[in-house]
């Protein structure tokens, strides 16, 4: 067969149609096709911004959702990666401190709530955290030099709980155990007397101190003024920070101090309290010799 | 076209109804089964509308964006499944009612055809459907498929001698001896 008889062969295929019914099903597809078509471009003449607002608050969304995040969500890691970045955003070294202060307290707070509804792993996550707020304060924490504890007398390297009827007489601390010999209730179990011996360039960090403070009856002192030296307090101003030389006022009888400090170094600090219904005020003090960064006072008993 | 693209449904419908039977013969030559080529047929216009946004008018004929969607669309099809070479379903679309031996012929050759063209090779299968199917001038058809009216020459006459390989192959060339005489499309 020739090229020119076949070629006209192949006009037989023009006969070839797409039947009625076929064309019409096709047809049908094409119009739900069509109108499928045309929603979407509906949704694509939303204003311009709407896109973007929808992000931004999208964002916003999961930057609460995670600085909110409690150590029991999956969040956590990254509330504390963004907590700590902030650091960075504190130039002020005062404003520095405090901020990394307050991730201090919340994590510990955070801690002692999860412990209390026996949450171990989660108060495990927020004890980690915490600790990560105390390396961040060791590192951030003033250098300056404080006076220097030599000479320093023998001084006992357990905290001394001391009710004072009468204050020691106002040194400026840190300092060390006043010369006179105090009662010690209950009577201390002979400590082992150690001399410090600080390196000759001690570096100071931030010293955890904690501790209890109750009133001479027994009860939770409050409105504590802490200070490292004898303050008097003024009858009109019961509460401590108002009075010159307090550097924190403890509540509910507890006492979670943060100072800057040297190994080996001795510390005295000192309690008072002004009771407006008695006229009173009640003190006391406590003297430690820095080994760590963590301090246990025991618990401070006020006297008149 | 433009009406079709700025979203005139009316429009597009009036593309369907004139380029349907076209594609159609070309859907029936690439899948060989007239089911196959009605579903290829719905698959073509489909792409073809979501591929309106993108179209440009370049001087080519509407029929020139079928024919690539098209081969995009039997190429895809292909690759999902293999292609049915059955031809038992090919149906007849008698002409007239009135010679129903002559028509019974045209179904034969009908369907040796496609499936003769369904295992050729694209190019082969394209330019014969343009020239000697719809009837394009080969300087047309060279336009449509980025080729000299000399290229398209040579590749109907390479084409022709392959389909006749094809149909010889399957015993199908005795079908066409009616058509000696014949005058060649120019």
């Amino acid at each position: 067969m020739t090229d020119e008889k076949l070629a006209g062969a192949l006009g037989v295929l023009r006969t070839a149609r797409l039947n009625e019914a076929a064309s019409a099903r096709v047809r049908e597809q094409l119009e739900r096709a069509w109108q499928d078509r045309a929603t979407p471009r509906r949704r694509i003449s939303l204003p311009w911004f709407v896109p973007s607002i929808a992000v931004a608050v999208l964002f916003l969304a999961v930057g609460l959702a995670t600085l909110r995040a409690g150590a029991d969500s999956a969040l956590y890691g990254a509330r504390i990666a963004v907590e700590d970045a902030l650091v960075a955003l504190h130039t002020d070294l005062d404003d520095r401190l405090d901020y990394i202060r307050e991730l201090y307290d919340e994590r510990t707070e955070e801690a002692a709530r999860l412990e209390a509804v026996g949450n171990a792993l989660a108060a495990g996550r927020a004890r980690a955290a915490q600790d990560d707020a105390l390396r961040l304060l060791n590192a951030t924490a003033p250098k300056a030099q404080e006076p220097s504890p030599s000479p320093t007398p023998e001084t006992s390297s357990a905290p001394v709980v001391l009710p004072s009827p009468t204050p020691p007489a106002m040194t400026v601390a840190p300092t060390t155990v006043p010369a006179r010999t105090p009662t010690v209730t209950p009577p201390p179990t002979a400590p082992p007397v150690t001399k410090p011996t600080p390196s000759p360039t001690p570096t100071t960090f931030v010293v955890t101190v904690r501790g209890g403070i109750v009133n001479p009856d027994g009860s939770l002192a409050n409105d504590v003024c802490v200070s490292t030296a004898p303050v008097a307090l003024a009858p009109l101003a019961p509460t401590a920070l108002t009075t010159t030389g307090c550097f924190m006022t403890a509540t509910g009888g507890s006492l979670t101090a943060r100072i800057p400090a040297r190994k080996g170094q001795t510390i005295t600090l000192y309690f008072s309290r002004y009771d407006a219904a008695t006229g009173k005020t009640f003190r006391g003090y406590a003297t430690f010799t820095v080994t760590g960064p963590n301090v246990s006072l025991g618990v401070v008993r006020l006297g008149v | 076209m433009r009406a079709a693209k700025a979203g005139d449904a009316s429009a597009f419908g009036q593309l369907y109804e004139r380029y349907r039977d076209v594609m159609y013969r070309y859907c029936l030559a690439r899948t060989g089964g007239a089911h196959d080529a009605e579903d290829l047929v719905a698959d073509v216009f489909l792409r073809a509308m979501q591929a309106l946004d993108r179209y440009e008018d370049r001087g080519l004929p509407f029929v020139a964006f079928l024919y690539r969607v098209a081969r995009n669309a039997a190429v895809d099809r292909a690759r999902r499944k293999r292609p049915d070479m059955s031809i038992e379903d090919l149906p007849t679309h008698p002409d007239s009612g009135q010679n129903v031996e002559a028509e019974a012929f045209r179904a034969l050759e009908r369907r040796a055809l496609a499936a003769a063209l369904s295992r050729m090779k694209e190019e082969y299968r394209e330019v014969l459907l343009l020239r000697f199917v719809e009837g394009y001038p080969a300087a047309d058809v060279g336009r449509m498929t980025g080729r000299s009216e000399g290229a398209v020459r040579t590749f109907q006459h390479r084409a022709l001698g392959r389909l006749r390989t094809e149909l010889e192959k399957a015993g199908e060339l005795r079908t066409f001896d009616r058509w000696a005489g014949t005058e060649v499309a120019e």
